[in-house]
């Protein structure tokens, strides 16, 4: 769909990027473009590079090679903070609350540093209220974050990552751990950001999910690009499916 | 300039010895031991009391002196740091600063406060001319044994069950612990090895130069500065480091000898700033 | 209203509560020189110093999580400028307690590059400097710490004792109540992010290097002051006496066995440690440093969280006795629990 009408400038071009570890190469001229509100599927297998792209993205690692464009500028060697101020904030594969602090503090650390053109148009309470509100934890905003249900946990995560105001949301495997409703929640939500026109970069291991949420789907696979294109073509490709689908998706399908 | 590469040099072995300790007590259990110096200076005095006391022979006194140290560190973190470690690291910098004014007090009471020294009649000549250098051949000796203890540790991280343990750990604490290896135990042994081999260095260098409780602090500093330089996380990195550092301070006590803690102290400075991996480490660890 | 729930309003309350607090407290202890004598008067003078440098060792090493241990540096260079400031240039005690506060400042920004560094590194980098600045005070004539023949700064009391004691006192307001501001404001939220997680903080727009010396800034500023203020009471200074390690361990240990990141934790500690100080230097002097470091060992294994976590456990004990609902937690009042790695 997204790709038959004529394109507007992408918000995110990653060309040629890679990065090393000393010896280990985590990511190999992996190349790829974010438009403004799509949907990104990013899959691979364990170790393949994916939240290593997203600390390079994010800033919180310098790039070995290759170029990251945001809105038309060059973010490679940004701090992560002028990233997530130009507008692209990531979540974490991990844990990443604050202990010890409540729900509206979590999300209110969010609204209070957003940079100042943001901060004039909606004040720093006003905007963890909508964060709360969006992702429906207004009846919990006074509870210690990290007492919550995973479930929740997960949304107060989300929370906090819209109240930076993202134009780019890069989401590491939000689900995992979730049950079935709890996932449909979260998957609910991401829509509901997608019609806010927000752009949203999605690794996750539940395929199929993947493959309901993304416009597109990019595939790597030990720190290359494997393959890229609309779901339903990307799920029928040979490579992908022998380096990562196994034969259950296809068959599913 | 040949005097002062082949002084430090032969006093880097012994820096070196000391920061085997610190570097895999910070690699593995995660944290800065401000007790090390505490052990070093621990090490010497043992030594020289067991030998000077008993009139145990130096070789013996020397591994008594190791060995019983090792055996502090690890009721070190048996006792207190184990229940600490994983609180907020700079509660266990100010715990192992409490232990190392303890040692050092219970140190001060038992021995006394003056320096002491182990001087050691060994019948070698008393040292050779390399170029327009005197190389005295007891350091030579002393250097000797250093690189050997290096790489007796080399061979017990590397090639033993024990060693792999411990490299297990510090690489990934989360997997060592899911395949079965006992976090609690592995890190007692580590502080054994840091202990042991702290001790050794202090039994060397009470036989090359005075040594006193209240030194221990400087010998924790030399420790870090030691691996600051070399990099954290690598052995080898702490045997170059030690070499580099023992130049360094050499060099800078023999050519500005009264702004010489200032010189290296601002060598530190500037390997924090612009390299902060060191000259041999890995570069810094970010969260999974 | 009963002393446990009044303790947690205040502590939970908004801030100009807290100041009102505060007021009363140094209101009561302005009293003091009604019955006491000289002797108790000096020595509430060097607890107010103790206090105030260890609360201002607590904005950065408790509430930021970034322990400085060359703090000391901040200290001895304010009591500097204050002998310096006096003796050579007949500054009034006023101007020089700028001046002091100010240099400080200054010497904290140059910190910054530091700053990238992980809290053990920086800890060590901070001890370093403090070394570098020691030796070249000692060796630079324009402080007299060179010439062996007048070593050091001889400075005439500018002020009564009574003086002194309400000088430190009010100071020693001026501290606490800034930090009751600043750990309520929009620093305060920083610092809790990057305590807890400081990777976390700079992903979610918190500049971390900007806060980091801010807050450095301050808590450097702060001793500064005390230092300059303090030359004249101490009448004599030199690299020795300003330089002491022992003064930067007294700031960490102060804050730790009060409890680290809190506002109340120098103050508990400060008053607490006053008390086995004096109790030891009388009765045991000889194993006064053994005491010590005996009683860090104690505090850090047993309670890291220090007097204040074994108070308000136990506030939450009787609340949660009373009533079990969940409870908010301000930023700068982290849960009464040990504090746990992020
Ligand atoms: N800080 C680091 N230092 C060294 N190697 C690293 C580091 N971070 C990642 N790697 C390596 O880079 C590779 C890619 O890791 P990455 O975490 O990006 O994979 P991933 O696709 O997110 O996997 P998963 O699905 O398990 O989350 C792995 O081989 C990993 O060991
Ligand atoms: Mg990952």
């Amino acid at each position: 769909m997204a790709t038959a009408s004529p394109l507007p400038a992408p918000l995110l071009r990653v060309e040629n990027l890679s990065k090393v570890f000393g010896g280990v190469t985590a990511l190999n001229g992996v190349g790829f473009d974010v438009h403004p509100g799509e949907v990104v599927g990013l899959i691979g297998p364990n170790g393949a590079g994916k939240t290593t792209l997203f600390n390079v993205i994010s800033g919180l690692l310098p790039p070995s090679g290759g170029t990251i464009a945001f809105c038309g500028r060059s973010i490679g060697g940004l701090r992560p903070d002028e990233i997530c101020a130009l507008g692209a904030v990531r979540t974490f594969q991990s844990a990443s609350l604050l202990s010890g602090m409540t729900v509206w503090d979590n999300v209110h650390v969010a609204s209070l540093f957003r940079p100042a053109e943001r901060a004039r148009v909606e004040s720093a309470a006003a905007c963890t209220r909508r964060a709360l509100a969006f992702c429906g934890l207004e009846d919990c905003r006074d509870e210690i974050a990290e007492t919550l249900s995973i479930g929740d946990q997960k949304r107060v995560e989300i929370a906090r990552a819209m109240a930076t105001g993202p134009k780019l949301l890069m989401t590491d495997e939000i689900l995992a751990g979730l049950n079935a409703a709890d996932s449909e929640g979260i998957l609910h939500m991401l829509q509901g950001l997608k019609r806010e026109g927000i752009s949203i970069i999605f690794v996750e291991h539940d395929v199929r999910s993947v493959m309901r949420l993304s416009d597109r789907v990019v595939v790597i696979a030990q720190g290359r690009k494997l393959a890229e294109g609309e779901p339903d073509a990307v799920a029928r490709m040979p490579e992908v499916i022998s380096v990562y689908l196994g034969g259950r998706y296809a068959q599913g399908v | 300039m040949e005097d002062v590469l082949v002084y430090g040099l032969l006093r880097g072995g012994i820096y070196a010895l000391a920061a085997f300790g610190f570097s895999l007590v910070l690699g593995v259990i995660g944290i800065v031991n401000f007790a090390h110096g505490a052990l070093v200076v621990f090490g010497g005095l043992l030594t020289q009391y067991l030998a000077v006391k008993f009139g145990v022979p130096y070789a013996a006194a020397m591994i008594g002196g190791a060995l019983g140290t090792g055996l502090l560190g690890a009721v070190i973190q048996r006792l207190f740091v184990a229940r600490t470690f994983t609180l907020e690291p700079l509660m266990v910098l100010v715990q192992t600063f409490g232990i190392a004014t303890v040692v050092t007090e219970l140190g001060t009471l038992g021995w006394g406060s003056e320096e002491r020294m182990l001087r050691l009649k060994t019948g070698l000549p008393p040292g050779f001319m390399l170029g327009d250098t005197f190389v005295p051949s007891f350091d030579l000796v002393v250097f000797a044994v250093s690189l050997v203890s290096a790489a007796v540790l080399f061979v017990v991280l590397g090639r033993t069950e024990f060693g792999r343990a411990i490299r297990a750990c510090r690489d990934n604490r989360e997997s060592a612990q899911l395949s079965g290896i006992n976090l609690g135990r592995t890190f007692e042994k580590t502080m054994f090895l840091s202990g042991t081999w702290a001790g050794l260095a202090g039994a060397m260098f009470v036989t090359l130069s005075p040594v006193a409780p209240y030194m221990h602090f400087s010998w924790t500093v030399d420790s870090f500065l030691v691996i600051t330089i070399g990099g954290l996380g690598s052995m080898l990195g702490a045997l170059v480091g030690g070499l580099v550092f023992g130049v360094l301070s050499f060099g800078a006590s023999f050519y500005a000898p009264t702004i010489a803690p200032a010189i290296t102290f601002g060598v530190l400075l500037v390997f924090l700033v612009f390299r902060p991996q060191g000259l041999l480490g890995a570069g810094p660890a970010i969260r999974k | 209203m009963n002393f446990v729930s009044m303790a947690y309003a205040i502590r939970t309350g908004p801030v100009r509560n807290q100041l009102l607090c505060l007021a009363v407290f140094l209101l009561v202890v302005a009293l003091c020189p009604l019955v006491m004598n000289d002797y108790w008067l000096r020595l509430m003078v060097f607890v107010f110093v103790n206090i105030g440098l260890a609360s201002s060792w607590n904005l950065i090493g408790g509430f930021g999580g970034y322990a400085s241990f060359g703090h000391g540096v901040f200290f001895g260079v304010g009591a500097f400028a204050g002998a310096v400031g006096m003796v050579r240039f007949g500054l009034p005690l006023p101007a020089v307690m700028v001046i002091g506060g100010a240099l400080s400042a200054a010497l904290a920004a140059l910190f910054v590059p530091v700053f990238r560094q992980k809290g053990l590194y920086f800890a060590l980098s901070t001890l370093a400097v403090m070394l570098v600045f020691e030796t070249v005070l000692q060796r630079w004539t324009f402080t007299r710490g060179l010439r062996s023949y007048d070593l050091g700064w001889t400075l005439a009391p500018s002020l009564p004792l009574e003086g002194f004691f309400y000088l430190f006192l009010g100071l020693l307001g001026l501290i606490v109540g800034s930090i009751i501001v600043v750990v309520r404001s929009k620093i305060g939220y920083a610092l809790h992010a990057i305590r807890k997680d400081e990777v976390l903080a700079s992903s979610i727009g918190v500049r971390t290097t900007k806060y980091k010396a801010i807050t450095f800034m301050i808590s450097a500023a702060w001793p500064g002051v005390l230092g300059a203020a303090f030359a004249p009471f101490l009448a004599y200074v030199s690299v020795q006496s300003v330089f002491d390690v022992s003064i930067t361990l007294n700031m960490i240990l102060i804050t730790i066995f009060g409890g680290a990141g809190t506002v109340i934790g120098p103050i508990v500690g400060g008053i607490a440690l006053s008390i086995i100080d004096q109790i030891a230097w009388g009765n045991f002097l000889e194993y006064h440093r053994l005491i010590y470091g005996a009683l860090i060992v104690a505090i850090t294994t047993l309670h890291p969280g220090g007097l204040a976590s074994v108070f308000w456990g136990w506030v939450e004990r009787r609340r949660s006795a009373a009533k079990p609902v969940p409870r908010p937690s301000a930023p700068g009042h982290p849960p009464t629990s040990a504090p746990r790695r992020a």
